[in-house]
C-alpha cells in the first residue's frame, strides 16, 4: 500500500508550507521574546561598558571578552572543571552502583528504596544548603560533634581552603546523585533482557554480563546522563552561593558565581554579561556533543 | 551651644512634630496609599513591626514591610531601584551604598522636606550623619540604626584574679585592656591558651564578614584604603600590611574552629555558646548575647573601643527612592519612625540608636548598660569612603584576604595584585571630585 502525497498546494491557492508556517508563527513569536531577545540583549550588554552605577557606556566591542585571558578568570574557570569532573565521576559511580543493586530482582521493598533514594532531589538546593551549612557549623553541627566522640578534632569545613571544596561536593553528591540514579535505573529496566539471558546460559559470570553485555548496551544512556549532570554542574551556583560564597578565598568560586558577582556585587552588567555568554558557549558545546551522540544511537 | 541643649531642643522638636501637624500631614497624603518597604531582619526592624500598626492608625496607609538577611537585600534593592517604577517605597540604604545610590540617582535629597517641616537633625550623633546622612554636603538619609564596631569581651574571664595574675605573670603588668592592636594580638592568643577556649572569634567569610572585621585593624593602625584627598590608593602601606599580617595571624593562632567561613551569626554563637573569650564584632549582638534563651554568656559580656587609632563605623539610613510612588507618604513615615516615641520603642527592644539623647536616658541605660560605651567607640570611628563604587571596594578588599588567608599569599604581595583594581574603582567618580 502506497500513502498519498500530500498537495503541495491548496485549492485557496496558499502553500502547504504557507500554512505550516502560519501556524507555528505564534510559537516562533513566543520562542524570539522569551528566549532569543534576552540573548540578544544580553549579547549586546556585553559588547558595551556598562557599570549600573554610572549608566550605560560606549560600546567596547570584545574588550570585556578579554577577562577570559586574565588569572582571576582562569581561577574560576579551574575550579568549576574540578567540580564538574569531581562530582559528575563521583555521582556517576554511586547512582550506577544504587541503580545495579535495585535492579537485582531479588530486591525487596524496591519501591520504598526508590522513594527515599529520591527525596533528595525533591529538595530545593537552597534548603539542602541550609541543612548541610548546620550539620557542618564547626562549633554548633552534629558532624564535629560525632566525630569529637571518636577522637577526632573539630574540622572548619566550608571554612577550611583544604576542606572547602571537598565538603561543598559531598553536599552535591547528596543533592544531585539522585538524579543520574532515576535516569540511569530507567534505562538499565529498558534493556531488553533476552542477551542477558543468552550470555547466562553461555556461563558468563555476572562481572562478564555486566561488562560485556549491560555496559555495552546502555552506554547511550550513560551518556546522556553524564552530558546532562555536566551541563548542570558545570553550572553550579545555588549551593555555592548558600555555602561558602566562594570562599574561603576564591577556592570554591564557579564561573557562575563569578558571573553573579560582577552582575550584583560589581554591578558591572557588561562583564557579567560576557562571562555568561562564555559559559553558555560551554554549554552550548556541550549539548551539540549530546545532541550528536544521541543522533548515532 | 552644649550638645546637651541641642539634645534637649531636638527632643521637644520631635515632641511637637509627633503631637501636632505631622499627624494630619500623615493622613492627608498616606490615606488609602500602601508603603512598600524592605528592612533588614534586626531587632530595630522587628521592634518596627510591632508599633507599624500604629502608622496606619495614624495615616490611613498600609505598610508592607519585608525584612530579609542582609546578603539578600542590595541584590532585591538594585533591580528594583534600575525600573521606572520601583517595588519599594521607603529603602533602608547602609552607609557603604549611600555613594553608589546618589550617583546613580536611586534616592531622593531629603533637604527641602526636612526644612519644610522643621526636623532637627541635629539629634543624631554627627559622626552618623556622615557616614550615612549626607553625602556632598546634601542630607539623602536619615540615620535608622547603626553599626558601631569594637571589641565584646568576657569580662567574667578579665575580671577573675587567676586570669589577671596570670596575666600579669605573662606580660609583667597589671591587667588592663589593650590599647594597641599589637596588644590586642597578643592578648588574644595568650587568653585562647589560658581558657582552652578561641582566644577571638572571627567572621573571615567572604565578602562583607571579613571586611567589615579587617577594616577594624586597618583603621586601628591607622590604615585606610584611600588617600581621602587625593583618592589614590592607600592600601600598599606598612599599616595596612601589618593590619592583615595580624588579622591572618590571630585566624591561624587565636580564633575557633571554621572561623574562615564564619559570619557575625557565627561568631555571636560561639560568644554565646562559651566558646571565645573575645572578639572585634558589632555591638548590636549586645542584646542576643544577653538572651537566656539562647546564651550562656548573659551578665558576662562586656564592650570597649577598638584598642588603637580607630574603628570601623557604619549605619543604616532611612531614604526615599526616586521611583518611590508615594514619596510624601514615605517621608511622612520616615518622619513617624524617627519621632521620640517610636525610636526609644526600637531603642529598648535592642535597636542600636542612632539618636544622642537615647543615651543618656536613665531607663534606656538601665535596660542595656553596655550601651553606654557607644559615645566612646563613635568618637574614635570612621566609615569607609563615600565613594560611587564602595560596594565593589568591599568586594575587592575581601579578595586580598581571601587571597591572604586561603591562599597563604604574603599581604604586600595581595595588595599589590589589588592595587590596580583599587584605582579603577575611584576613576571618574563624581562624587570624589
Amino acid at each position: 500500500m502506497t500513502r498519498a502525497t500530500p498537495p503541495s498546494s491548496r485549492r485557496d491557492g496558499f502553500s502547504v508550507g504557507f500554512y505550516k508556517l502560519l501556524f507555528m508563527a505564534p510559537t516562533i513569536l513566543v520562542l524570539a521574546l522569551v528566549v532569543a531577545g534576552p540573548l540578544l540583549y544580553s549579547l549586546w550588554l556585553s559588547l558595551h561598558e556598562y557599570i549600573i552605577t554610572y549608566g550605560m557606556g560606549d560600546l567596547i566591542w570584545f574588550e570585556n571578552y578579554t577577562l577570559m585571558m586574565s588569572d582571576e578568570f582562569a581561577g574560576v574557570s579551574w575550579v568549576t572543571m574540578k567540580l564538574t569532573v569531581i562530582v559528575v565521576v563521583l555521582e556517576f559511580l554511586i547512582a550506577f552502583g544504587l541503580a545495579l543493586l535495585l535492579n537485582q530482582p531479588w530486591l525487596k521493598m524496591r519501591n520504598f528504596y526508590l522513594v527515599v533514594l529520591m527525596l533528595p532531589i525533591l529538595m530545593t538546593p537552597v534548603a539542602v544548603a541550609l541543612m548541610f551549612r548546620l550539620m557542618f557549623n564547626p562549633n554548633l553541627g552534629i558532624i564535629n560533634w560525632v566525630l569529637a566522640q571518636v577522637g577526632i578534632p573539630e574540622q572548619g569545613w566550608f571554612g577550611d581552603p583544604d576542606l572547602a571544596l571537598a565538603t561543598v561536593v559531598f553536599v552535591d553528591i547528596w543533592n544531585e546523585t539522585s538524579l543520574m540514579l532515576i535516569m540511569l535505573y530507567a534505562g538499565l529496566k529498558s534493556l531488553p533482557q533476552d542477551p542477558v539471558e543468552a550470555a547466562r546460559i553461555d556461563g558468563a559470570s555476572s562481572w562478564q554480563i555486566l561488562w560485556h553485555v549491560t555496559l555495552p548496551m546502555l552506554k547511550p544512556v550513560i551518556l546522556v546522563t553524564l552530558l546532562i549532570r555536566m551541563i548542570t554542574a558545570l553550572k553550579s551556583y545555588d549551593l555555592i552561593y548558600m555555602l561558602t560564597q566562594g570562599g574561603p578565598g576564591k577556592v570554591t568560586e564557579t564561573i557562575s558565581f563569578y558571573a553573579y558577582r560582577l552582575g550584583f556585587r560589581f554591578l558591572d552588567i557588561g562583564q557579567a554579561a560576557a562571562v555568561s555568554f562564555i559559559l553558555l558557549a560551554a554549554v552550548v558545546a556541550l549539548t551539540v556533543l549530546l545532541l550528536r551522540i544521541m543522533k548515532e544511537n | 551651644m552644649t550638645r546637651l541643649k541641642k539634645t534637649g531642643l531636638g527632643v521637644t522638636a520631635a515632641l511637637l512634630m509627633t503631637a501636632s501637624g505631622a499627624l494630619a500631614d500623615a493622613a492627608a497624603v498616606c490615606q488609602g496609599k500602601t508603603l512598600n518597604l524592605l528592612l533588614e531582619t534586626v531587632p530595630d526592624s522587628t521592634a518596627l513591626f510591632e508599633v507599624a500598626p500604629e502608622f496606619e492608625a495614624l495615616s490611613g496607609a498600609k505598610l508592607n514591610m519585608e525584612a530579609v538577611n542582609y546578603s539578600l537585600m542590595h541584590e532585591k534593592l538594585v533591580p528594583s531601584l534600575t525600573a521606572s517604577s520601583g517595588s519599594y517605597d521607603v529603602l533602608v540604604v547602609d552607609s557603604y551604598w549611600a555613594g553608589e545610590f546618589v550617583t546613580a540617582n536611586w534616592i531622593l535629597p531629603l533637604d527641602e522636606r526636612i526644612a519644610a517641616d522643621g526636623v532637627d537633625t541635629s539629634v543624631y550623633y554627627p559622626a552618623l550623619m556622615d557616614v550615612n546622612g549626607k553625602v556632598k554636603g546634601t542630607t539623602y538619609m536619615l540615620p535608622f540604626w547603626q553599626y558601631a564596631m569594637g571589641m565584646l569581651y568576657r569580662k567574667d574571664i578579665t575580671d577573675s584574679a587567676e586570669f589577671q595574675a596570670a596575666y600579669k605573670e605573662k606580660f609583667g603588668r597589671d591587667w588592663r585592656l589593650p590599647e594597641t592592636l599589637q596588644e590586642y594580638a597578643e592578648l588574644a592568643k595568650w587568653a585562647g591558651e589560658f581558657t582552652g577556649k578561641a582566644g577571638v572569634a572571627m567572621s573571615g567569610q567572604r565578602a562583607d564578614p571579613v571586611v567589615m572585621e579587617a577594616t577594624n585593624y586597618l583603621f586601628s593602625l591607622g590604615g585606610d584604603f584611600y588617600n581621602r584627598e587625593t583618592w589614590e590608593p592607600s592600601l600598599n602601606t606598612p599599616e595596612a600590611i601589618e593590619a592583615i599580617t595580624i588579622y591572618a595571624d590571630l585566624m591561624k593562632n587565636a580564633a575557633q574552629p571554621g572561623a574562615l567561613g564564619a559570619n557575625f551569626d557565627d561568631v555571636a554563637n560561639a560568644l554565646k555558646q562559651d566558646k571565645a573569650v573575645m572578639a572585634i564584632q558589632f555591638l548590636f549582638l549586645m542584646p542576643t548575647l544577653q538572651d537566656p534563651k539562647e546564651s550562656q554568656v548573659v551578665d558576662k559580656m562586656a564592650f570597649a573601643r577598638m584598642p588603637g587609632q580607630d574603628s570601623l563605623l557604619g549605619a543604616w539610613g532611612w531614604a526615599i527612592p526616586t521611583n518611590a510612588a508615594n514619596p510624601d507618604c514615605s517621608w511622612e513615615f520616615i518622619k513617624w519612625a524617627e519621632s521620640k516615641d517610636v525610636a526609644m520603642k526600637r531603642a529598648m527592644a535592642g535597636g542600636q540608636p542612632t539618636q544622642a539623647w537615647i543615651y543618656e536616658d536613665a531607663a534606656y541605660l538601665e535596660r542595656w548598660p553596655a550601651m553606654s560605651a557607644v559615645g566612646g567607640a563613635l568618637a574614635h570611628a570612621k566609615g569607609l569612603p563615600v565613594m560611587s563604587r564602595a560596594t565593589q571596594l568591599v568586594e575587592v578588599f575581601a579578595e586580598v584576604m581571601g587571597d591572604v588567608l586561603a591562599n597563604g599569599t604574603d599581604p604586600a604581595t595581595a595588595i599589590a595584585n589589588a592595587e590596580d583594581k583599587l584605582a579603577r574603582l575611584t576613576r571618574g567618580d563624581p562624587l570624589l571630585k
